[in-house]
């Protein structure tokens, strides 16, 4: 479209968009307007004259009368537009006195073999053609008309004398910091704009935009030499990882990994989830045969504490174009810490019972429970120490807060006072815990929990029941299987194979429910359903939603003991105590603490700022913003860095400090929040420090980058074989030492075309008219 | 803490001689059909054969035929379940004096009657109001985790029942022992116990072990005596045994999965509470113990 364009009008848009239009002479403008206007009456009058002698015309040809006239004008109107000579003013810059740097993308994404341009196939061979190659090299070209500094970048920008000097190995490819740093090492000079050659493959953890406003400010247009195909033919990529943060020792880790493709589409490949050099996991993934990318749910156990770098990846395929983008890390960290859970019991009853029995020898759940044996009379299990004594259910915001998760057994709604209803909703959503909910024929609907505060936790509708209906009906035979949701859901796995675990469900001893839930709440997932003789709809079992920041399950059936107590059930087995144990670590799980750190990402290229947030909580989980936040780094050397936090302002509670991280390795963040001298609490968080090679992901030339740059700072993008184009882009800057120069527009094709258009025309129509 | 044993004296042993000799004559009376001692009760024969019928597997013919003597009410398919069930062991044993099976001494009416004061003192616990008892090799038994037996100096489980019993327990069952004397059927009892969990020794429970707290704060052992005695002064004491003991065994989590009440009657002292020349003392204790069992049994 370009090219046509230039073709017609001579010259590109863009010097169209950077001119000025202009008649050259205008002295011979009213010589030419004489001429012109007496043309055009001649024209008409020898027009009316002819018309008037030929009076057998059909009534069709008599409305084209006017047209020859006009024509006629119009082509003579060309003719004087063209002696007027029309010209295309440009700003220039004077050859010699201004520069222009070129940024040469130094990195190791530039030695893909992806341009066949190249002698040698790669994106660097391509580039060092074009730039110092024997045939009208781009650098000889610009040297023509400017001073030409050359830059290399990786991170930031540095002046090299020669193309020699090109390495393309370095490990980032920081393009927003590179052009800022290259227009820093060129300030002062007059600069036409930067040239820049890359593949686009940003590996900047930050937004290009902050760079872009920079360069904007300061007038310097980026033009954007693309290298490399924008897709690759073959490749897998491990494009992204999402793994929580922290763990507790033991539990089932559910990270979410994206792989993407070119060239593989119904390939089904391994992918293995490594500890440590161990391979804990091994997941098959087909991809599919339309898409590009699948995201694969993969489960595995984190069983050794500490900060453990998992990797996930792909082996390579035999013809596979790019290997090093096969695999990701991700840093958890696993807890060894025993969560507080409190587990409020209305009454004596078999299932609270073997509940706290499946979890008792889990190291990491600490299960406080409270029943009612008679009426206010409560017994107490499991407070220690670490947990303070209070009798019933907590009247005190910071009682119940203290622990990370609720079990609400078969307890009525009266019984609670409506402060106390309000404190449990707010757990979940203002504190972020998880309530569980059990069933039992005091629970849910049957306990009256409808229309009071204790529905907004159901996950499932509920219904106001009288209280005169009696002790509510048991649903017997409750044979339970997976909802498709619940299928690899980490709390309905309950064994290590995804299979194995799906066919387990069905041939459990069936289960009995007071509960009829058979409708969700808008927002709720199931997990878990049953069929019953006596309800004609599929009974839910196990449901949760998302209170604020919290979360509530809902566990309806009264009996889940029968899996550990039957005589079907053998001894050995786990399937109880492993249900429970993965659900309430489920339930505590992404439970915020109520002081807290973490780094903006798990992990950083050296010499990356790193940004340290925490957020700061009362006992009651009130967010404090006047304290005292200091962060204690301790880096992979041993050595300990303070770094003090502010409060951020925009958020109440969060306190912000930067960390410049240069060495490689594993660091530990341990922030220390006091207010008044009197000390919060403490937390802990990690990161790590590595090579990341990010820009190998995706690797294929990235158009939208390099448009945006040339775009948002007023450069254009251009092919590696457009030198040419380039030079006289740059030429015709606002920027640098500048000189007008006129250039010719009456020698445009389009106007010849149009003038032979146009007489054409008037004969082609007095031909019509038996004129001619 | 382990117990020590007692040795028994040749006193002991002679009584205990004659009394098996008693017993002896009084079985064969029984194999002869002579009439029990008992009265048999209301359970009609359609409903043995329907109590029957809803049990798998086969019975200790022994434990059945007794169990189905002395079955007064069984519960019917109808029945409401319940979260608590005061469940009474049906097992096999040696003759006794002239019944055809210990396991159903006191039975029902400690049984019910344990159950009136219980849901009294645990208002919140859904439970069963009458007596419940099962053999041990009914699969149905791993549905009622608190199991009591009272007699077990008669006691001689069959291969079947002690599999069973022994699965039940390690599965998260909960066994009440109770009255037995001396150091007779003590020895009868640990033998029993040795076949069913040789692996887990018999150690004396401490007073301040949780199951005599959890409720009621039980701070001494008391020796409940039978209602004969308990009523008419008598001294407190049967056979050999002097002292009464609490006993248990743990599992490797240290659950308590199996109290022994030796030298003590706590169903006797159920069964007349009412009695008002039985004393109210040994009735307290014996509600108190109770409750704490089934509480200890409901939360462990």
């Amino acid at each position: 479209m370009v090219g046509l364009f230039e073709f017609l009008f001579k010259y590109r848009p863009s010097l169209f968009e950077e001119g000025r239009f202009a008649f050259v002479s205008p002295g011979w403008m009213q010589v030419a307007a004489l001429l012109a206007g007496a043309l055009l009456v001649f024209a008409a009058f020898s027009y009316r004259r002819l018309g008037a002698g030929t009076a057998d015309r059909t009534a069709g040809a008599e409305r084209l009368r006017w047209l020859p006239p006009v024509f006629r004008s119009l082509a003579i109107g060309v003719l004087v537009f063209c002696l007027l000579q029309p010209a295309l003013v440009l700003s220039t810059v004077v050859p010699q006195e201004t520069f222009v740097g070129v940024v040469v993308d130094d990195s190791r994404s530039m030695a893909m073999p992806d341009e066949a341009a190249a002698a040698d196939g790669t994106r660097a061979g391509a580039v060092l053609e074009a730039l110092s190659g024997e045939s009208g090299s781009m650098l000889d070209r610009l040297a023509e008309r400017f001073q030409v500094r050359l830059l290399a970048f990786g991170r930031g920008a540095e002046r090299i004398e020669s193309t020699e000097q090109l390495r393309f190995g370095r490990a980032d490819s920081r393009i927003g910091e590179a052009l800022v740093a290259a227009s820093d090492e060129l300030a002062g000079l007059p600069l036409s704009g930067l040239v820049l050659l890359s593949d686009g493959a940003d590996s900047a953890p930050a937004e290009l935009g902050d760079a872009l406003l920079t360069l904007k400010a300061a007038g310097t247009p980026v033009y954007t030499v693309g290298v490399g195909r924008s897709r690759l033919r073959k490749d897998i990529e491990v494009s992204r990882v999402v793994a929580p943060r922290r763990v507790l020792e033991g539990s089932t880790v559910e990270v979410e990994v994206t792989l993407s493709q070119t060239g593989f589409g119904g390939r089904t490949v391994d992918l293995e989830v490594e500890d440590d050099g161990r391979i804990v996991n091994l997941e098959q993934v087909t991809f599919p045969r339309g898409g590009s990318a699948v995201t694969a749910r993969v489960m595995f156990a984190a069983n050794d504490e500490g900060a453990r770098e998992f990797r996930f990846q792909v082996a390579g395929q035999p013809d596979e174009e790019l290997l090093l983008n096969n695999e990701r890390t991700a840093l958890v960290e696993v807890l060894k810490r025993r969560e507080k859970i409190f587990f409020f019991e209305g009454e004596p009853r078999d299932e609270s019972k073997f509940l706290r029995r499946a979890v008792s020898q889990d190291e990491n759940l600490h299960v406080v429970s409270m029943t009612r044996q008679a009426a206010n009379k409560f017994y107490g299990m499991n407070f220690d120490e670490d947990t303070r004594r209070f009798e019933g259910f907590p009247t005190r915001r910071e009682e119940l807060f203290e622990y990370s998760g609720v079990i609400l057994g078969s307890m009525e709604a009266s019984f609670f006072t409506h402060d106390q209803m309000r404190m449990l909703v707010d757990f979940a959503s203002q504190r972020g815990g998880g309530v569980l909910l059990l069933g039992g024929r005091r629970a849910f609907s049957e306990g009256g929990f409808a229309g009071t505060p204790l529905a907004e936790l159901s996950p499932v509708v509920l219904h106001d029941r009288p209280a005169d209906q009696g002790r509510p009906e048991l649903m017997t035979d409750l044979r339970i299987d997976l909802t498709p949701q619940g299928r690899g859901h980490p709390a309905t796995l309950l064994r290590d194979d995804r299979e194995e675990a799906n066919e387990l469900w069905p041939t459990l001893p069936p289960l009995s429910a007071y509960q009829r839930a058979t409708e969700l709440k808008a927002g709720a997932t199931a997990l878990l359903q049953a069929e019953s003789p006596m309800v004609r709809d599929p009974m839910i079992v196990l449901a949760h939603h998302r209170i604020g920041r919290g979360r509530a399950i809902a566990f309806t059936p009264h009996d889940s003991w029968h899996w550990q107590m039957s005589a079907d059930i053998p001894l050995e087995d786990q399937t109880h105590e492993r249900l429970w144990r993965q659900m309430l670590r489920w339930l505590v799980s992404y439970v915020p603490d109520r002081i807290e750190i973490e780094a903006d990402r798990d992990r950083f290229e050296p010499g990356s700022t790193v940004t340290l947030r925490a957020t700061v909580r009362d006992e009651a989980f009130q967010e404090v913003n006047r304290a005292q936040v200091v962060a204690a780094i301790e880096q992979p050397s041993g050595e300990e860095v303070e770094v003090p936090l502010d409060w951020s302002v925009e958020r109440d509670g969060e306190f912000v400090g930067t960390f410049t991280a240069r060495e490689p390795g594993l660091y530990r963040v341990e922030v220390d929040a006091r207010s008044e001298g009197e000390l919060l609490g403490v937390a802990t968080s990690r990161f790590a420090v590595d090579e990341l090679n990010e820009e190998l992901f995706g690797a294929a030339r990235r158009d939208s980058v390099l448009k945006r740059i040339a775009s948002e700072t007023g450069g254009r993008q251009v092919g590696l074989d457009q030198a040419d184009r380039l030079v006289e882009d740059l030429s015709v800057s606002s920027e640098g030492t500048l000189v007008r120069e006129a250039r010719d527009l009456w020698d445009m094709p389009i106007l010849f075309l149009v003038l032979v258009a146009l007489l054409g025309g008037e004969w082609a129509v007095r031909r019509r008219l038996g004129m001619a | 803490m382990r117990y020590d044993p007692v040795v028994p004296s040749r006193r002991t042993a002679l009584v205990v001689l004659v009394a098996a000799l008693l017993a002896g004559g009084a079985a064969a009376l029984v194999a002869r059909g002579a009439a029990p001692a008992a009265t048999p009760q209301v359970g009609a024969s359609d409903e043995r054969r329907a109590f029957r019928g809803r049990h798998r597997g086969p019975l200790p013919p022994q434990a059945m035929r007794t169990f189905e003597r002395y079955l007064y009410r069984p519960v019917h398919p109808d029945e409401v379940l319940r979260e608590f069930y005061f469940t009474r062991l049906a097992y096999s044993g040696h003759m006794y004096r002239g019944f055809a099976g210990s396991w159903s001494i006191d039975y029902p009416k400690a049984d019910r009657q344990f159950m009136v004061g219980l849901k009294r003192l645990l208002d919140q616990l859904d439970a069963y109001d009458y007596d419940h008892a099962l053999p041990a090799t009914d699969p149905e038994l791993f549905r009622f985790p608190f199991l009591y037996s009272v007699e077990v100096g008669y006691m001689a489980l069959s291969p079947p029942e002690r599999e069973a019993l022994r699965r039940y327990l390690l599965a998260g069952g909960f066994w009440v022992i109770d009255d037995f004397w001396g150091s007779w059927e003590w020895a009868n009892l640990e033998r029993e116990l040795s076949l069913l969990l040789p692996e887990y020794p018999i150690v004396e429970i401490p007073l301040d072990h949780p199951i005599f707290h959890c409720f009621y704060d039980v701070e001494e052992i008391i020796q409940v005596p039978n209602v004969g005695q308990g009523r008419y002064g008598g001294p407190t004491w049967e056979q050999d045994g002097f002292t009464p003991h609490v006993r248990g065994i743990f599992d490797e989590d240290g659950r308590l999965m199996v109290v022994i009440n030796w030298n003590t009657d706590l169903g006797d002292a159920w069964e007349w509470a009412e009695d008002e020349w039985y004393p109210v003392r040994f009735s307290h204790y014996a509600y108190q113990m109770g409750v704490n069992f089934v509480v200890y049994a409901m939360s462990h």
